[in-house]
C-alpha cells in the first residue's frame, strides 16, 4: 500500500504479546492518518461502558501520512483514546520526531491495549519490537527518561516518548512527551499510558517507504519546501515562535489573566517572543523536515533559574502558568514553570487554568489556607504557583485536586459548573473568545473539549488563514464566523491527517501532489476536504457515542462576562446566533447533537450513523 | 497635525530594531507612508535574509490598534496629540 508502512503493531500488555495487524486499507484511505484515523479505529473499541483507565480502553497513537518523506515540515503525529479527564472522546497532536521515526521503524501506529503488571516499555526498531523492562525508569522525569534510554540503545538518534512522574500517578491530565518538551499534550492520553504501566515507547528504523512515483513526490516536495522557506508566515514564527504572540494577546486582550476576569497582564511582554530573541535567544531548532525552526534555544543568565541551553516556552504555556494567575514573570521563573510542567509530564493548559480557577476561589474567599495546605494563593504569588506545580505532578496534597481540572473542582467546592471554564471538560487554550468570537463557537464544537488546535479562527481572523482556502474573514468581533470555522475545522483535520505543521503554508496543489505521488490516490482540495469533514463528523460521533449531547456545546458564564477594559473592550461573542448556524452546516441534532444519518451517510459512513442511531 | 506614537509590537519590533517612534501626522494614511517610506527598508533587508524573496509591506501585513481600540471599527479616526498607534505582523499563537 503506496504511502505506507502497510502494518499497525499491536501491543497487548496484559498478555505481553506484540503482533503485526495489516493496516486497514478503507480506513487508511477514509481518514488517512494521525488522529483522524486513530478515532476512526477508536470508534470500534469503546463505548459508553469502557474504564478509561481500565485494560479495554486502547491508547492509538499513529503519524501522519506524510511523516518520514521528504516534504517539509510533515512532522505532526497524533493518538486518541477514550480520556480519563473528560470521560469520553480524547485526542492530542505532537510535533518533533517521533511520529516520522515511527513510520521509519515500519508502522503506521501502535495500538497499546491491555494492562501490565510491572514496567515497561516498548521498543521498535527496523520493523522489529519488544517489551523492555522499565522498573528502572518508572519514577524518572521525562527528560531523564529519555537520556535513559537512549544511552540503553546505545544510540543518540531514537526517538523516545515516554511519561513522567504525573502519569505515573494518575494525574488525569498527564501527557506524553517526546523530544524534550513536545507532548501529545491534552485529554490525558499520558494517564491511560501510565495505567497500562508503559513507561516509553522508543522507535528507530530506516525502512523505506513505499511510493507511487517517487520522482513526482520529490519534485513536489522540493516546490513545497521552497514555498516554505519563502512565505512570509514561516518567517514570522522563525524569527519569535509561538511566544511571538504573547504581544499580539496584550493588545488583543486573547491571553486569560486572573483566571478570566481581566484584561490581559502587560507585563507579560517580558516573556514574550520579542524579549526572547532579544534578551536570552542562542539558537534555533526544528522539527522533523521543517525549515522554519520556529524553536528557540534560550541561555538563561540571570534570575533563580539558570539554564545554559533550554527550549524556550511555547506561548500556551507562557500564559497558562503566567497571566492566568496573574504572576509577573521573569524569563527565568517562566523557562522554570515549562520545564518543570513537562518534566513531570502534564499539560500546561489544563494545569495552569486549574491553579488559575484555585486563585480565583481564594480571591473569592471560597478556599482559604485551611483548603490549600497553607498555600497563599493570592494573585501574582509566584512561590505559590510553583508549589503547586509540583503538587500536581506528585498527584498530592492540594495539588491533587488540582489534578482533577476545574469542572471536578467546581463540583467539589460547591460552585457553578459556569465557573469552571472549560467545555465538555477540557478547559480553553490561551485564546479568549471575547477577543476573538470565532474561538467560542470553535471551542464549542471541537469534539474533545475546547480546543483551539481543530482550528486557529483566531489566526484567520488575525489574516494568516491558508490562502487556497478563501476563508471568509470578518471583524474579530462579528458574528457570522459559522462558515469560517466550519471550513477551517475540515482543513486542520486534513492537515492533521497528512502529518502538516499548521505553520507551514504550502499552496494546495503542492500537497496534493504530494499525496498522490506517494499514494498513487487521485485527490484534490474538494477531496481533502471531504476526508477532513468526514473526521470531523467521526470525532463527533465518537463523542456523542460516549455520551456528549447538544447540552455540552455551551461555554461557560464566566468566561462570557464582559472586561471592558484593555483589548476586549466589553465584547462576548454571540452563541445564541452562532451556535444555531453552525449546527444547520454541519447538519447535528439540536437536541442529541448527532451528525444526521444523511450527512454521514454522504460521507461514507452508514456504519457510524447506524451505531448511534442518527437519524 | 498630531504627534503620536507608533508601537512595533512583537515580531514586528524584533525585525525593525525599534520600539517606538514619535512623528507629527495628519492622518492614518500619513503615518502608512511614513511607516512605508523609513522602515520599509530595513524591513525588505530583513525579509530578504530570511531567504522572503517576495515584496511585503509592513502596512499590509501588520493589524492595528489606535489607542487600543481596533482600528477597523473606527470611522475616519481624528488624530491627537499623545495617541498610541500599534503595529503587529500578522503573527500566529499556539
Amino acid at each position: 500500500m503506496n504511502g505506507y508502512q502497510g502494518k499497525l503493531l499491536i501491543a497487548d500488555l496484559t498478555k505481553s504479546t506484540l503482533t503485526d495487524e495489516p493496516l486497514n486499507e478503507k480506513y487508511a484511505r477514509d481518514f488517512i492518518g494521525s488522529t483522524s484515523l486513530a478515532a476512526r479505529y477508536l470508534f470500534d473499541m469503546v463505548d459508553e461502558k469502557t474504564d478509561p483507565l481500565g485494560p479495554d480502553n486502547p491508547l492509538i497513537l499513529m503519524p501522519g501520512l506524510l511523516n518520514g518523506t521528504s516534504g517539509p515540515s510533515v512532522s505532526r503525529w497524533g493518538g486518541a483514546t477514550k480520556s480519563p479527564y473528560t470521560g469520553h472522546y480524547g485526542d492530542a497532536n505532537a510535533s518533533a520526531w517521533f511520529g516520522a521515526e515511527l513510520k521509519n521503524a515500519g508502522y503506521d501506529g501502535v495500538i497499546l491495549k491491555g494492562k501490565s503488571v510491572k514496567p515497561v516499555y516498548l521498543n521498535i526498531k527496523d520493523g522489529v519490537a519488544e517489551l523492555k523492562d522499565a522498573s528502572h525508569l518508572w519514577g524518572k522525569d521525562t527528560y531523564k527518561t529519555q537520556e535513559e534510554i537512549k544511552k540503553e540503545s546505545g544510540d543518540n538518534r531514537i526517538q523516545v516518548a515516554c511519561i513522567g512522574p504525573a502519569s505515573e500517578n494518575l494525574v488525569l491530565y498527564g501527557n506524553i512527551i517526546s523530544e524534550y518538551g513536545h507532548c501529545l499534550g491534552r485529554a490525558g492520553l499520558g494517564c491511560v499510558m501510565g495505567s497500562k504501566k508503559v513507561k516509553a515507547i522508543a522507535v528507530r528504523g530506516k525502512i523505506k517507504l513505499p511510493m507511487h512515483d517517487p520522482e513526482r513526490f520529490r519534485e513536489a516536495a522540493r516546490q513545497a519546501m521552497t514555498e516554505v522557506k519563502e512565505g512570509f508566515l514561516s518567517m514570522i514564527m522563525h524569527e519569535t515562535g509561538t511566544a511571538g504572540w504573547v504581544d499580539g494577546a496584550i493588545s488583543y486582550g486573547d491571553g486569560p489573566t486572573k483566571y478570566y476576569t481581566a484584561a490581559t497582564l502587560p507585563e507579560a511582554t517580558r516573556i514574550s517572543g520579542a524579549t526572547q530573541v532579544e534578551q536570552y535567544q542562542t539558537d534555533s531548532t526544528a522539527c522533523y523536515s521543517c525549515p522554519i525552526r520556529c524553536r528557540k534555544i534560550l541561555q538563561i543568565k540571570e534570575g533563580k533559574y539558570l539554564y545554559d541551553r533550554v527550549e524556550g516556552p511555547e506561548y500556551e504555556t507562557l500564559i497558562a502558568w503566567g497571566a492566568m494567575m496573574g504572576l509577573d514573570l521573569d524569563m527565568s521563573t517562566a523557562v522554570y514553570f515549562n520545564e518543570m510542567c513537562n518534566a513531570y509530564g502534564f499539560d500546561t493548559i489544563s494545569s495552569g487554568a486549574s491553579a488559575g480557577y484555585a486563585f480565583y476561589l481564594y480571591h473569592l474567599g471560597v478556599i482559604t489556607e485551611k483548603d490549600t495546605g497553607g498555600l497563599k494563593l493570592t494573585w501574582g504569588n509566584i512561590d505559590a504557583a510553583i508549589e503547586l506545580v509540583h503538587q500536581i505532578g506528585k498527584n498530592q496534597g492540594f495539588g491533587a485536586i488540582l489534578a482533577g481540572g476545574t469542572k471536578r473542582m467546581a463540583q467539589k467546592y460547591g460552585r457553578p459548573i459556569g465557573e469552571a471554564v472549560q467545555t465538555k471538560g477540557l478547559e480553553f487554550p490561551m485564546h479568549d473568545p471575547r477577543a476573538f468570537h470565532s474561538m467560542g463557537l470553535v471551542y464549542a464544537t471541537a469534539a474533545r473539549g475546547a480546543d483551539h488546535n481543530k482550528s486557529d479562527g483566531y489566526n484567520i481572523d488575525g489574516g494568516t488563514g491558508h490562502p487556497d482556502l478563501a476563508f471568509k474573514i470578518t471583524d474579530r468581533w462579528a458574528d457570522d464566523k459559522a462558515e469560517m470555522v466550519e471550513r477551517s475545522q475540515n482543513w486542520r483535520a486534513v492537515c492533521d491527517s497528512i502529518g502538516i505543521c499548521h505553520w507551514a503554508i504550502i499552496p494546495v496543489a503542492l500537497i496534493t501532489d504530494m499525496i498522490n505521488a506517494s499514494t498513487g490516490w487521485n485527490t484534490d482540495l474538494d477531496q481533502l476536504l471531504k476526508a477532513g469533514e468526514r473526521a470531523f463528523q467521526l470525532q463527533r460521533s465518537l463523542s456523542c457515542k460516549l455520551g456528549i449531547t447538544a447540552k455540552d456545546d455551551v461555554l461557560p458564564e464566566l468566561a462570557m462576562r464582559p472586561i471592558p477594559d484593555g483589548g476586549q473592550e466589553g465584547h462576548v461573542p454571540n452563541m445564541e446566533k452562532m451556535l444555531p448556524e453552525y449546527y444547520a452546516l454541519r447538519d447535528w441534532d439540536s437536541a442529541t447533537g448527532k451528525p444526521s444519518k444523511k450527512r454521514l451517510e454522504s460521507l461514507g459512513m452508514p456504519e457510524i450513523a447506524a451505531s448511534i442511531g442518527a437519524k | 497635525m498630531a504627534k503620536i506614537h507608533i508601537n512595533f509590537i512583537g515580531p514586528l519590533r524584533v525585525i525593525l530594531g525599534t520600539q517606538t517612534v514619535t512623528v507629527n501626522v495628519k492622518s492614518i494614511e500619513e503615518a502608512r507612508d511614513y511607516v512605508e517610506v523609513h522602515y520599509g527598508p530595513v524591513y525588505e533587508k530583513k525579509l530578504k535574509s530570511m531567504g522572503v524573496n517576495k515584496r511585503q509591506s509592513i502596512w499590509d501585513n501588520s493589524i492595528f490598534l489606535l489607542n487600543g481600540r481596533n482600528i477597523s471599527q473606527l470611522d475616519e479616526p481624528v488624530l491627537k496629540d499623545g495617541d498610541k498607534l500599534d503595529l503587529m505582523l500578522l503573527v500566529a499563537g499556539g
